[in-house]
């Protein structure tokens, strides 16, 4: 157990500072920097080296780099945004609880409703429900996110009247928003849900759990579910990174204050110590996570458990 | 297998959990009633229907400024909300014409050097702290420091000291008379600001604006919405607007919204008051709902076709007039901008001092038979296909644009039309930033934009030959009119001005390194529930007149 935690961390480690590198490296060498966006369409070459050389955007780009990173490592000191002056930290942790409350809310919402449909089509495959159902996850896969979003702010919010098109604060605020990141993933776990569990139910000690005379409904809870939910799991969580890293369409839709338009809006103006620590954040969530579902998995499936850990 | 479908215990957890899902959403939707804010609720109900005092204006905003400091970096989108919180010392209305506002009156000295000001007795800021001769100094002295790298300070560069000569008297003093110094001081970013609050505050000044506007600062929600109260002591409204004391209403507030169609969505839901709108199929929307008001704003835009004079062959002028000819300024506004737009005739946009209807009758006509004409005189011989040729060069040019519509459009009309005279015409996009470090490098033949300023002295910006290198894209350089620009910098009285720069224009539409091709029209649309909002200069929505008409 602990050696395996030790590799894990180690490898974690390894993946921050190659992304923190990649990042910095895209960013720094890419056209364009932070000077550009902050001087405006009017500015003299001699005023844009002058701003550029105050924000020590002159320097070498190895130079600039280790800076970042021992400020970073070292003082845990994220800088400030090169537009607003605001530190990185404050910036980020304005967005970040409303960036992890509509991931729980969405994975939560596609966890239960992907089990549940891929239960009911696994029930009886092959059978009306289960075309009908999985007509409909093709159906939710395929409906790009943000055509979904502008379907239910039409429906919900002009028709009906019953939600906010836009902003956050109260609950009402989240329906939308997670409704419309919820359906391409509630279709996914439906599938992989249905899928996996026509497969476990065919396996030999599920037909050695029915022999032995285990009641259909224990068969079905000690057996079935619980290995055919594994898979289901490893995919939430590689998904759940993919939900933090920013939902950008979603909350632009809806705007949503989330990390996603907080990057993107960074990256368009070349505001490096946003962009470093948003990526930062979000690749040791994305590592956290991870070792979250491996372990997870391990004690889900003990067979895995004994070669993993 | 079939009969293994039976588990009690999951269907018991998935019903339980659906009614849990169901019950919150149905608890959430009454709290979410599509009105914006609080309403004035303690109205009487036989009110409804007639305004009322109080209530909120929401507008909508693309982009979430980073700060609200009139000093802080520009274009960050701060300048929609800054002349709510900040007033100016003059007050620049949609003509273009002055006012006073926290200056009562000014005196100009008679060398043009001095400039003084009498300030408003009355005037405190939102902490307080009164208005006076300091106050404008600090502000200034703060504005060039900070602002000094700021193209916004340009107007301010002459200036040698800002004097406070009693409480309420302030002389700026120049080291040349400096023409641009009204239109730069009208600004949003030319705010007067408390200089307690600045000292208190330090760095959190952006987080914390203090002015002495008929709003302030409320609350501030990082990403979502900035709300401003009204001033209860507000009694120095500017020049456009009927109510010069404390805005009727309780707040005006400004939602991030950064989708175009959610906004639509939110102001039909009512969520928004106040939209701009910029794409064609939005406006067709928003003209069949009942109530909609649709105004038009002042930009002082123009939007032209710029040629890179430094490059062959449009170094030669008989070759940008030819393609001047080339093209139908009716058919694209008509087509590529929807119609919303005239066709420009001049430099100079309508609505700012040099523009001169006379000039109209030297513009270069549609005719494409002349076009061709003017390319044979150039030198240029028609391939078989149809193409120009010179020296064994075909005559082609990209243009080069930026990605905000309608540009891609109106590019792609112009490619079409040129393409008639047997110019072919490939369309380069990038995004806005991109598109203006491409063309002060001079890597480009054509470039597709658009300007909009408060001032006549955006000609001297873009085509003065001391701009090369920077603003003057078009690398263009004509010592005549270089002379005509440097007598507009100096010269302070607003009509002589006006007419050199008619005399500047005449001597461009011979050089033509610019096709002026249409004036954009900007709308904004206005919920049916907000009265009497007043459209200012540069597309300000003045809320000190309005009033929120409570619908049944």
């Amino acid at each position: 157990m602990i050696p395996f935690l030790i590799r894990r961390l180690a490898g974690a480690l390894l993946a921050l500072a190659a992304v923190s590198f990649i990042t910095f490296l895209l960013l720094a060498t890419g056209p364009g920097d932070a000077a550009d966006a902050l001087v405006g369409e009017f500015a003299s070459q001699e005023q844009l080296d002058e701003v550029r050389a105050s924000m020590g955007l002159d320097a070498p780009f190895l130079q600039r780099y280790l800076d970042y990173m021992a400020g970073a490592a070292l003082h845990q000191d994220m800088g400030r945004s090169l537009i607003s002056g605001r530190p990185v930290a404050r910036l980020i942790g304005e967005r970040l609880p409303y960036t992890v409350l509509l991931t729980l809310s969405a994975l939560t919402l596609a966890a239960l409703l992907g089990s549940i449909t891929g239960l009911i089509a696994a029930a009886r495959p092959g059978g009306w429900l289960d075309l009908g159902l999985m007509s409909l996850t093709t159906l939710g896969l395929s409906v790009p996110t943000f055509w979904a979003a502008l379907l239910l702010i039409y429906f919900f919010s002009l028709k009906l009247g019953w939600l906010p098109v836009t902003g956050a604060g109260s609950p009402a605020h989240l329906v939308l928003p997670t409704l419309s990141l919820a359906l391409p993933l509630t279709a996914i776990v439906a599938r992989l849900m249905r899928a996996s569990l026509l497969d476990v139910k065919e396996a030999d000690y599920v037909r050695t759990a029915r022999a032995k005379g285990l009641k259909p409904g224990k068969v079905w809870q000690g057996h079935i579910l619980r290995n055919a939910l594994i898979p289901v799991l490893t995919m939430l969580g590689v998904y759940a990174g993919r939900l933090l890293a920013g939902a950008v369409v979603i909350e632009t839709v809806f705007g949503w204050p989330g990390l996603g338009r907080l990057t993107v809006q960074a990256v368009l103006d070349n505001d490096l110590p946003v962009v470093m620590g948003a990526v930062l954040l979000i690749a040791f969530l994305y590592q956290a996570i991870n070792l979250g579902v491996d372990l997870l998995h391990a004690w889900a499936d003990p067979r895995v458990g004994g070669s993993a850990l | 297998m079939k009969r293994y479908t039976h588990i009690p215990t999951i269907t018991a957890l998935i019903v339980v959990l659906l009614m849990a899902i169901l019950a919150m959403s149905a608890c959430a939707a009454p709290t979410a009633a599509p009105t914006s804010g609080e309403e004035a609720a303690a109205q009487p109900a036989d009110l409804a229907g007639t305004s009322v005092d109080g209530g909120v204006v929401t507008r909508a905003l693309t982009t979430e400024p980073s700060g609200l400091d009139p000093h802080g970096p520009p274009g960050s989108g701060q300048n929609v909300i800054l002349p709510y919180i900040f007033d100016t010392l003059i007050y620049l209305d949609g003509d273009n014409a002055l006012h006073p506002f926290l200056a009562e009156s000014w005196e100009i000295s008679e060398d043009g050097r001095t400039i003084t000001f009498t300030l408003r007795p009355d005037v405190t800021f939102h902490d307080g702290t009164p208005m006076n001769a300091d106050a404008v100094v600090f502000t200034f002295e703060r504005f060039m420091e900070l602002g000094g790298k700021s193209p916004v300070a340009g107007g301010l560069r002459n200036i040698t000291s800002v004097e406070a000569v009693d409480e309420n008297t302030v002389a700026f003093h120049f080291e040349e008379p400096s023409a641009t110094f009204f239109s730069t001081i009208a600004l949003p970013y030319a705010g007067i600001i408390s200089p307690t609050a600045v000292e208190q505050e330090g760095e959190e000044f952006a987080r914390q604006p203090v002015g002495t506007g008929p709003f302030m600062l409320d609350s501030w929600e990082p990403g979502v919405s900035i709300t401003l109260k009204r001033n209860p002591d507000y009694n120095w409204g500017p020049a456009d607007v009927e109510n010069k004391g404390a805005p009727y209403i309780d707040a005006a507030a400004f939602k991030v919204i950064p989708d175009a169609s959610s906004q639509l969505a939110a102001f039909q839901a009512g969520e928004v008051d106040i939209i701009f709108v910029n794409q064609p199929a939005h406006l067709e929307k928003l003209k069949q709902e009942e109530g909609v008001q649709l105004q038009e704003m002042v930009f002082n835009s123009l939007v032209y076709l710029g040629f890179n004079t430094s490059r062959a062959p449009f170094d030669d002028v008989n070759v940008r007039r030819a393609l001047a000819h080339a093209i139908d300024k009716q058919a694209l506004v008509d087509i590529a901008v929807g119609g919303v737009g005239q066709p420009a005739c001049q430099f100079m946009a309508s609505t700012l001092p040099g523009y001169d209807p006379a000039l109209c009758a030297d513009d270069i006509t549609y005719d494409p038979e002349q076009a061709k004409a003017l390319l044979a005189e150039a030198g240029f011989t028609q391939t078989d296909q149809g193409q120009w040729e010179r020296d064994g060069e075909i005559l082609q040019a990209t243009i080069l644009t930026s990605t905000r519509p309608p540009n891609g459009d109106v590019a792609t009309m112009l490619q079409a039309q040129l393409a008639a005279i047997g110019v072919p015409i490939e369309i380069q996009q990038l995004d806005s930033r991109a598109v203006l470090k491409t063309a002060t490098a001079g890597d480009y033949d054509i470039t597709l934009w658009r300007y909009g300023w408060n001032d006549p002295d955006v000609l001297n910006i873009y085509l003065g030959s001391d701009r090369i290198g920077r603003t003057n894209r078009s690398f263009y350089s004509n010592p005549a009119v270089d002379e005509i620009f440097a007598q507009t910098a100096r010269e302070l009285d607003p009509k002589a001005r006006a007419q050199l720069y008619v005399e500047a224009q005449k001597l461009l539409m011979q050089d033509m390194p610019w096709i002026p091709l249409y004036e954009p029209v900007n709308i904004i649309a206005i919920s049916g529930r907000v009265q009497d909002a007043v459209i200012g200069p540069m597309g300000r929505v003045l809320l000190n007149d309005a009033r929120v008409k409570e619908q049944n």
